[in-house]
């Protein structure tokens, strides 16, 4: 027994030795975002925040932070972590108490952000690394394994997202040691294209997602379903309460998405309405920018740079219509006035034509080209079918009409690839598809 | 039950073990036992049960049967001739091999038919059974049949208790893939009531963590690019399949000496030495080192229960007289070892499965060992003549890697499903060699990252060092438990780091042992 008590002690310590190389692991041992270990590495260092804008990539390019904390006399900053989900929402949130009383939380849901309940692998392993708090950590590590069952993938961090690389080891040692002149480097090699501050990444590029935009993406399923789980609003209660419980006033904005998006699923927009509706049982403030009037917000397709950010540009107006309404509802006015009464009202008021898709059939020598687009729920829509050679050049098989369909010989296809016009009857602004668009 | 509930399942028994009353421990362990084997299924419980009773009456009767025939001998041994005598004990020996035939009947019949009607009702044109193979047949049937047989050779004494031998033939570590244990050897360590020994519990954890390296970081690793090319094989040029060939020599080794190891770890946690069933196998000499070394478990069983039977069975002596006359005295000496080894392969092969592929694999090993046998002598004199150069470190060299080389061929039977697709693989190795096609390309697309092979590499690495220490003598597992504390925690938790960070986790095919099927 005289010998056996101290090597039992000693087993003891070494399994919580072994047991800590977990943490150990998951936050030196796993490659580091660079935005992520920015922004996170800002919170840490800050004690000055009033308003904090809470959620992904969405609120990192949409919600400019300076612009806002200039437009509402509080100090903004944007707590985010891109691919977040209300689990990683919770998270950052524990950590941004950590130092910080903000008098405002505002968290920013995209449609995606509460209508999946796993939790993407890929937030866990850019946050991880940067909770402080090893309460946060577990609390975060059991919210995320309860997602989905892939506990040992989640537990072992640093065995999927580990160094691949050299380069990877010198960029996390860079990130470490020097993260703004990391980030500088990066922001100078990308020609200008970024800028950063206060957690928030202005892209300023030609890019645009209206040029990307395919058929596939747009109008068939987009792998969310969209329904608001029991799940979803157990976490939103608990982050209330976590707000709540430090003193801070919440604040739900539904962020904007293309138009794109509204038109080609309506079940998105009924499925808002059903946040809503939850909100508004929980006693949560709440403002849906989908349904933000022109006035309030011009929500035009041409300012993502792809299907879900918007460039510098688009992110300024929605920050100022933010930022508009922010300061309305402080002030205690009626906001209703700058937001369509419903679903409804906001599809009606949609005067244009978003995209349009073809698709092909051929019976013996004859060929169907029969097209469809994504339009307001007034638009009478019109198609032009042509036939565009691999220099460029174009030839007109048939003009502008309301019949989607065209039929021809197939041998008149011979010379090129067809491409098809919408636009809505009487105007000339038109947008196109080619099938080749899709590959 | 995946590897990870395995290991949990496993320390929860060792530390219910330990606090379970002295005299009451061989129980809890034939209780844990039995629950590990329903949590498999509950409809392979039977098979368990009847192999159990079955040859544990089987041995009790031929233990009283034997009894009463020294007591019938011994009475009796006034009154009779000799010749009366050896007529006597002839006919009561015959009511033994009766019980023990019938015995061997019955559970090698249920093997045989789970494994084997399936196959065979497909081969004759009819629908397959669909029977599932209760998880460890193989091993269990072949460790209580060889109790039976010791039994009637006289050399254990039969078990009384049904519940006693009922651990010995169910004792869970050893259920998943062997080894095969020997009644002598492993039964009065399951039935002693071990006390706690840190000392043996951490000599045991630390088997287990290396088995658990082999299998999760070197095998699992491996098996894309096995089941990649072996799985599409028409694809493949020679060098692509050489490489599967050697990645399947890794894979296989790193599976079933990994779970071994592990298994051995756990069944240490109790206190209790399984026998042991590697020996640094891809350091063998010759194909017949090989097997010494590899399955080791297996091989005995096959050399007692088989081999020497039927190389001493009077027709075998009568043919090797025969070839005297004809091919010579070195020939009859060496005959009934060659046809034994034909035999015992050709047996191993149709374990491993009844296709053409492991027949064609069995023929293979045991042919080269018949020759090998054959040619002993030839060797021998060569030996004596060349001393100084079968001496050397050199021409060791070339054994091991000739050794190596026969081995892998073999194992194209063995992986693939049809012999067809091994003879395709064995010509394309040797007429299409395309060494252009081996690409970090194709290597990614079969599912290996440039990270995964410099992770194989490293644990490959890692474990030739190990096993090339141990091929010299080196107690490696004593080596790191004798160092310094400081040192030994930090050569510890390095380990265990290395492994957390390469161990393959979730995807589709791992976790599973190969041998398990079997």
């Amino acid at each position: 027994m005289k010998t056996l008590f101290p090597k039992l002690i000693r087993l003891a310590v070494f399994l919580l030795l072994a047991a800590l190389l977990i943490p150990l692991g998951n936050t030196f041992l796993v490659q580091l975002d660079t935005f992520a270990t920015v922004t996170m590495r800002e919170l840490r260092s800050r004690d000055d925040i009033e308003l904090a804008l809470v959620g992904s990539s969405i609120v990192q390019h949409h919600f400019n932070a300076p612009l806002i904390s200039e437009q509402t006399g509080l100090t903004a900053f944007d707590v985010t972590i891109t691919n977040a989900y209300l689990p990683d929402d919770l998270a950052l949130t524990r950590q941004l108490y950590e130092t910080n009383s903000p008098e405002w939380v505002v968290l920013v849901l995209e449609s995606y952000s509460f209508n999946w309940i796993r939790t993407d692998p890929q937030s866990q392993f850019k946050l991880m690394p940067h909770l402080t708090n090893p309460l946060n950590r577990l609390q975060y590590l059991l919210d995320i394994m309860e997602t989905d069952g892939d506990t040992l993938g989640r537990l072992l961090l640093f065995n999927s997202f580990g160094f691949t690389s050299f380069e990877d080891v010198q960029k996390a040692f860079r990130l470490r040691t020097d993260p703004e002149g990391f980030l500088a480097q990066l922001i100078a090699e990308s020609g200008g294209q970024y800028a950063y501050e206060d957690g928030f990444i202005r892209r300023e590029s030609d890019e645009r997602a209206m040029d990307g935009l395919v058929k596939t993406i747009i109008r068939e399923e987009s792998d969310y379903e969209y329904r608001v789980y029991d799940y979803t609003k157990e976490k939103l209660l608990e982050y209330k309460a976590l707000v709540e419980s430090h003193g801070s006033r919440l604040l739900v904005v539904l962020a904007p998405g293309m138009t794109a998006h509204a038109l080609a699923e309506p079940s998105y927009l009924a499925y808002l309405d059903d946040a809503q509706a939850f909100f508004e049982e929980i006693g949560v403030p709440y403002v849906n920018l989908v349904l933000a009037r022109p006035e309030l917000l011009p929500n035009l397709d041409e300012y993502y740079f792809d299907l879900y950010h918007m460039v510098g540009e688009g992110a300024d107006l929605l920050s100022t219509a933010f930022s508009q309404v922010f300061n309305a509802l402080r002030a205690g006015e009626d906001i209703s006035g700058l937001f369509y009464r419903d679903s409804a009202e906001y599809l009606a008021s949609i005067d244009f034509i978003t995209n349009v898709w073809m698709e092909q059939e051929q019976s013996g020598d004859s060929v169907t080209l029969r097209a469809d687009c994504n339009r307001g729920a007034q638009v009478t829509p019109e198609y032009s079918f042509t036939l565009r050679a691999a220099d460029g050049s174009e030839t007109l098989l048939r003009d502008y009409d309301a019949e989607p369909t065209f039929t021809c010989d197939v041998s008149l296809l011979s010379g090129g690839t067809p491409r098809v016009y919408a636009r809505v009857q009487g105007e000339t602004d038109a947008v196109f598809f080619d099938p080749g668009d899709e590959e | 039950m995946s590897l990870y509930t395995l290991i949990l399942f496993a320390l929860l028994c060792a530390g219910l073990y330990y606090v379970c009353p002295l005299r009451l421990r061989w129980l809890l362990l034939l209780l844990v036992s039995y629950a590990f084997y329903a949590y498999h299924g509950l409809s392979a419980l039977p098979f368990l049960l009847l192999t159990t009773l079955s040859t544990w009456a089987g041995a009790l009767l031929i233990g009283r049967l034997s009894a009463r025939s020294k007591a019938e001998l011994k009475e009796k041994k006034a009154s009779l001739t000799a010749q009366e005598r050896k007529a006597l004990k002839a006919a009561l020996r015959r009511r033994e091999r009766i019980v023990l035939l019938c015995t061997l009947l019955l559970n090698f019949g249920a093997l045989a038919t789970l494994k084997y009607a399936s196959p065979v009702l497909t081969l004759a044109g009819f629908a397959p059974l669909n029977l599932l193979l209760p998880l460890g047949i193989s091993f269990y049937t072949f460790q209580s049949t060889g109790y039976l047989i010791d039994v009637y050779n006289g050399k254990t004494a039969p078990q009384r208790n049904p519940l006693r031998f009922a651990l010995f033939v169910s004792f869970f570590p050893q259920l998943i893939q062997g080894p095969i244990g020997r009644y002598d050897q492993l039964a009065p360590q399951l039935e002693a009531p071990h006390r706690f020994d840190l000392d043996g519990i951490e000599r045991g954890l630390l088997l287990m963590l290396w088995g658990f390296f082999k299998k999760k970081v070197i095998a699992d690793r491996a098996l894309p690019l096995v089941s990649g090319v072996f799985g599409a094989q028409e694809g493949y040029g020679g060098a692509m399949i050489v490489l599967a060939v050697l990645g399947y020599s890794l894979q296989q080794y790193a599976d079933f000496s990994g779970g071994i190891d592990l298994v051995t770890g756990i069944a240490e946690l109790f206190g209790i030495r399984l026998a042991p069933n590697f020996k640094r196998p891809y350091f063998a000499v010759s194909l017949g080192d090989f097997w010494r070394r590899w399955h080791i478990s297996l091989g005995a069983w096959m050399r007692d229960y088989v081999f020497y039977p039927f190389a001493l069975t009077r027709p075998v002596s009568r043919l090797a007289k025969a070839a005297k006359a004809r091919l010579g005295a070195e020939v009859s000496r060496a005959l009934p070892a060659a046809l034994g080894n034909i035999l015992v392969f050709l047996l191993v092969g149709i374990w491993h499965g009844a296709t053409a592929n492991y027949v064609l694999w069995g023929l293979y090993n045991g042919l080269i060992l018949a020759a090998s046998a054959l040619l002993e002598p030839a060797y021998k004199r060569f030996s004596d003549r060349h001393g100084a150069l079968v001496k050397s470190n050199a021409f060791h060299v070339v054994r091991v890697l000739r050794t190596f080389m026969i081995v892998n061929i073999g194992w194209y039977f063995d992986r693939c499903t049809r012999a067809g697709d091994a003879f395709a693989m064995l010509a394309r190795t040797v007429t299409d060699f395309r060494p252009a096609q081996v690409s970090g390309e194709l290597l990614l697309a079969l599912g290996l990252s440039s990270r995964d092979l410099f992770i194989l590499a490293l644990a490959t690495l890692l474990l030739f060092a190990v096993s090339l220490a141990q091929e010299r003598g080196a107690q490696v597992r004593a080596w790191v438990l004798s160092r310094p504390l400081a040192l030994r925690w930090l050569l510890l938790l390095g380990f265990i780091l290395f492994i957390l960070a390469t161990l393959v986790s979730g995807s589709a095919g791992t976790g599973s042992f190969m041998y398990a099927v079997f």
